[in-house]
């Protein structure tokens, strides 16, 4: 691959650190690859649109290939999620601020493979309405639920992840679980209203 | 899809929930990056800046180079001083119109850096992608520069105008582009985009990086840039020419 070839160049003098160096890049690449779905996907349930996921993810990878050495051995999805809460939070601010208008249907118009237009029409419909669901909790509550409920992360886990008490991370749970069935109930009725009319 | 419930954990509600809610969060879980945003990433390890962070990261951890910096920076305030003496040693042994033949070619130039080579390991430390500035102008800008032009610039290291330096680059990696060097071209541009974020060839810089991931056969970023260039420049000449490309491969 020609990040080997790349890397091979810059590490010409073939010492064992060297070596030890051109091993963490084998294991910088394979963390990247076991975990930039997970990445992606809660950048974008924390609010970064899909048009601007790319570029947050690979600013999270960027952050993670200057520190990857320093990064404990079995933390790097820990550390990888304390990245990308960064910069979901930072990508959200600035889209706000400068009020640009991320052009979603261009990204999300691209075909799915294996779904028809329709079923593709309905997940499109569920994400941007589980999206207004979520935008509407506090942003310590959506993370939790977003780690418990979509990323199948356990209690114990997300504590690691955010450095919070367990007892805390239950009780952001527990309130962020009720508040989401009570935003969903309420939509439901809402919809339920429009297509009644 | 896994489910960690204990007697302390919750059902999870796209077990537990509301049909709706189990919608919701089913389409949620589904969503899935595309492929190519994946590999626009270890692309960017290898050839862009997080390549050269990596590198960097690299070269700070590599006890070999930290015992060598001081020597490498030696050699590196020595060979403005080497290459002027060869420069000159050259002058003094070859016809004028050869010299400047030698200099203006790009092929020539692999010759220049060979014979460089021998005196001071400049062109290896070139190769890092997260290579010191104060090298970049006049390596970048040695094959469009006179040789006079391109001792004072080695001289003086920082001389050449912003301008320049953005022409050098884009020129150099046309220049490797022709010669098929797609990873050297992507490399290129990347710094180009990197150094120049603001600079007045970008699309150009965004056109070379197409055809260059499209030569070098990932057809899968190039269609996403292309994407991405006709939505960041709607109004551009090259435009057209993307979209033809578009249409040919959707």
């Amino acid at each position: 691959m020609n990040r080997d070839v790349n890397l091979t160049v810059v590490l010409a003098p073939a010492s064992e650190e060297s070596r030890a160096s051109v091993a963490g890049t084998k294991h910088a690449e394979q963390v990247i690859r076991a975990h930039y779905d997970f990445v992606w996907r809660l950048l974008r349930r924390l609010g970064v649109a899909a048009a601007a996921a790319d570029d947050a993810a690979q600013q999270v990878f960027t952050v993670y290939s200057r520190k990857f050495s320093k990064v404990p051995f079995g933390k790097e999805k820990t550390f990888l999620f304390g990245v990308a809460l960064r910069v979901a939070q930072s990508t959200r601010r600035k889209s706000f601020a400068s009020a640009k208008i991320v052009a979603e249907p261009a990204i999300d118009a691209l075909p799915a493979a294996g779904s028809s237009p329709e079923e593709q029409l309905d997940a499109h419909r569920a994400r941007v309405a589980l999206d207004h669901l979520l935008e509407a909790m506090p942003f310590e509550l959506r993370t939790v639920f977003v780690l418990y409920e979509l990323e199948d992360m356990t209690m114990a886990e997300i504590a690691t992840c955010l450095a919070l008490p367990n007892g805390t991370v239950a009780s952001r749970l527990r309130r962020a679980r009720e508040l989401f069935q009570q935003l969903a109930q309420t939509l439901r009725a809402n919809m339920s209203a429009t297509e009644g009319r | 899809m896994k489910n960690h419930s204990s007697s302390q954990e919750p059902e999870r509600l796209v077990c537990d929930g509301s049909s709706f809610e189990r919608a919701l969060l089913a389409a949620g879980r589904a969503e899935a990056p595309r492929e190519d945003g994946l590999h626009q990433v270890l692309a960017t390890l290898a050839l862009g800046s997080a390549g050269s962070l990596v590198a960097g990261e690299f070269v700070r951890r590599s006890l070999f180079l930290k015992w060598s910096r001081p020597i490498l920076l030696g050699l590196l305030a020595a060979s403005p001083i080497v290459y002027v003496a060869a420069s000159v040693s050259l002058a003094a042994t070859r016809p004028v119109r050869e010299r400047w033949h030698r200099t203006t070619s790009t092929t020539e130039d692999s010759v220049v850096l060979t014979e460089k080579q021998e005196v001071a390991p400049r062109a290896r430390v070139e190769e890092l992608q997260s290579k010191p500035k104060l090298l970049q102008a006049p390596m970048a800008s040695r094959p469009t520069e006179s040789p006079s032009l391109s001792r004072e610039n080695s001289i003086r290291g920082r001389t050449t105008s912003s301008f320049e330096q953005e022409i050098a680059l884009i020129e150099a990696a046309k220049s490797e582009l022709a010669q098929k060097n797609f990873f050297a071209a992507l490399a290129k541009v990347s710094a180009y985009q990197q150094d120049f974020p603001r600079g007045s060839f970008l699309e150009e810089a965004d056109a070379l990086q197409m055809d260059a991931l499209t030569m070098a056969g990932n057809i899968e970023a190039a269609r996403t840039y292309a994407r991405r260039f006709i939505a960041l420049h709607p109004k551009s000449p090259y435009r057209d020419r993307i979209e033809r490309w578009l249409v040919t491969r959707p």
